[in-house]
């Protein structure tokens, strides 16, 4: 089952459409990466799930309940922690979180135990000046324990790294991590690194609309290029010419000692590689599979949409 | 209901822990207080003037100025609640909720289980009782300065008038409040406010009868009452509109907020 369901779903601003007829799944208990360069309509997702921001049109479904309007039902199941978190400066956290726990009904022992495990997790129990006092990275990390308070069952993060230093980027998806354990967190960023650490599935949005989706090893590995990487301790030409009369390769680059070779039959390519190598009599320093990151897919897809408008976007991973 | 409780309980501490639980009271009382004293000194000002200056005893000389009375320390009370009482009212209310949207702070709050309506509630009943608090002190600090100031000083008429000057100010709030939910910017929510307690006077102004139902002549009624020119009950329509006229500018204040987007 999915938790989140968006079909078609529009936001102009005049006449600029922020999104265009976005479709998206996340399904229940996923740590769902929602990507996109800036101003693909990231957080105009992400306010319009939460109930901050109107659609023009389409349609949402958290939970399996209808998410427009933000129906009290939903709002107590979701979490929210947006970019920059604002809270009432003249309180202590304990305070904000007593007050955001007690909208959500809690009272008395449940609040206070539950105020003191945020505190906890947040590494702000020792801490008793007011917020106005804290630096950003605890007041993100204050957010995150706000959006935790009612234990929610889906949890909306906007950018929740991107105004952090590396410290406090580590210890916020040390934060997410530990606390979302049986949740689906929607996971709105730019920083692909944190979307390798932290999500099991992504999708990538630009201009408003879909460009993929899916869980994310099933993305790397339909966009894992077979390519081969070799180095020698010795100039590369010999072994570049032997592998182009190979059948199964379909080209090969060389550069000094490091050659690049795209095969068209990888398993093949796995078996035989290193025994062409081996014949060729040279010093092998590495020879590896290369890896695909996260980061070439993004900038290939978005790069390709942007040069291929009307190219209709491909969709894996159960999504339609 | 109990979320809006818990918000309502938050804007106590907000006035209880932050500038507005001294400023507010402080002008009041500083008017209240000043008003007499203004009332009592000036003309003993005035006559040292005219008699430290030659020419003026020539043109004033004939003039007497009458002995000051308790009745021109609760007309000066007055002058100073409608000017700088509202002016005072409309700048520490015009950004309570405007303020919190530009914050990022009401971005919290309503994406958790609160009717935006309680939102708008219990930021009026607090600012109320904030201001109606305010103003028994300055009302009693101007009484208190009267009675040690002048011979005789009679409390009820200053407290009617009081009374029928805050259904006034209980108007103007309110439209504030309204403009400060339609608006995300607290300077233009005020300047609005002000704008509105303008067109109030001059439509209180137009003559036709209107005075006796119009919101923006209760500080003129008020002062009448202050003087002894004028029943209480004579308000009683201005006040009634007043009164209903500020739920209706909660009643959209809440409209608004509900469908806007944060």
């Amino acid at each position: 089952m999915n938790a989140i369901e968006v079909r078609n779903l529009t936001k102009n601003f005049g006449d600029f459409k922020a999104l265009d007829g976005l479709d998206i799944d996340v399904p229940e208990g996923a740590v769902f990466g929602f990507l996109g360069p800036n101003g693909a309509g990231k957080t105009t997702t992400t306010r319009i799930l939460v109930g901050l921001a109107h659609p023009t049109s389409g349609r949402i479904k958290i939970l399996g309940r209808d998410g427009i309007g933000e129906p009290a039902s939903i709002k107590r199941s979701i979490g929210y922690l947006p970019d920059v978190p604002a809270f009432y400066e003249w309180m202590k956290a304990g305070e904000y979180l007593a007050f955001a726990g007690e909208m959500f009904g809690l009272r008395g022992a449940d609040l206070k135990s539950r105020v003191a495990a945020l505190l906890d997790a947040a590494g702000l129990a020792e801490i008793d000046r007011k917020i106005g006092g804290f630096s950003r990275g605890m007041k993100q990390r204050l957010g995150i324990a706000q959006a935790f308070v009612n234990n929610p069952d889906v949890l909306f993060l906007d950018e929740p790294t991107s105004a952090l230093d590396p410290i406090g980027r580590k210890e916020v998806l040390d934060m997410i991590d530990s606390l979302s354990e049986k949740k689906t967190v929607f996971f709105s960023t730019h920083i692909l690194a944190d979307v390798e650490r932290v999500c099991d599935s992504v999708a990538i949005i630009d201009r408003g609309r879909l460009v993929i989706q899916g869980d994310l090893e099933s993305i790397k590995q339909n966009y894992t290029r077979p390519t081969f990487s070799i180095e020698l301790d010795a100039d590369a030409a010999p072994l570049a010419e032997k592998l182009r009369g190979v059948p199964w390769v379909s080209s090969v680059a060389s550069d000094g000692g490091l050659l690049t070779i795209d095969v068209s039959d990888i398993k093949s390519a796995q078996m035989e590689l290193a025994g062409v190598v081996a014949g060729a009599g040279l010093p092998v320093r590495k020879l590896e599979l290369k890896e695909i990151a996260l980061e070439d897919i993004f900038v290939d897809l978005v790069e390709e949409r942007n040069g291929k408008q009307t190219e209709k976007a491909k969709v894996l991973g159960g999504a339609e | 209901m109990r979320s809006g409780c818990v918000f309502f309980k938050k804007e106590i501490k907000a006035i209880l822990r932050t500038y507005r639980i001294w400023v507010i009271p402080l002008i009041f009382i500083f008017f209240g207080v000043l008003s007499p004293v203004t009332a009592k000194f000036t003309p003993a000002l005035v006559k040292a003037a005219i008699q430290a200056d030659k020419t003026q005893q020539q043109i004033f000389g004939q003039i007497k100025i009458p002995e000051p009375t308790a009745v021109d320390a609760y007309g000066q009370w007055f002058k100073n609640l409608s000017q700088f009482g509202i002016l005072a009212l409309i700048l520490t209310s015009m950004g309570l909720i405007s303020e919190e949207k530009t914050r990022g702070t009401l971005a919290l709050v309503v994406t958790k289980p609160i009717a935006r309506t309680s939102i708008v509630v219990s930021k009026f009943l607090s600012q109320t009782g904030l201001l109606a608090a305010s103003g028994a002190m300055g009302l009693g600090a101007c009484y208190l300065y009267t009675i040690l100031l002048f011979d005789k000083a009679p409390f009820r008429p200053i407290a009617l008038s009081t009374l029928a000057f805050a259904a006034f100010a209980l108007l103007v709030l309110s439209i504030t409040i309204f403009f400060s939910a339609l608006l995300k910017h607290q300077m233009g929510a005020g300047g609005l406010a002000l704008l509105s307690v303008f067109a109030l006077s001059i439509l209180a102004s137009l003559g036709r009868g209107l005075e006796k139902y119009s919101p923006g002549a209760l500080p003129g009624m008020a002062l009448k009452i202050a003087t002894g020119s004028q029943a209480f009950s004579k308000t009683y329509p201005a006040i009634a509109i007043s009164i209903a006229a500020s739920v209706v500018m909660i009643a959209a204040a809440a409209y608004v907020l509900e469908h806007q987007e944060i």
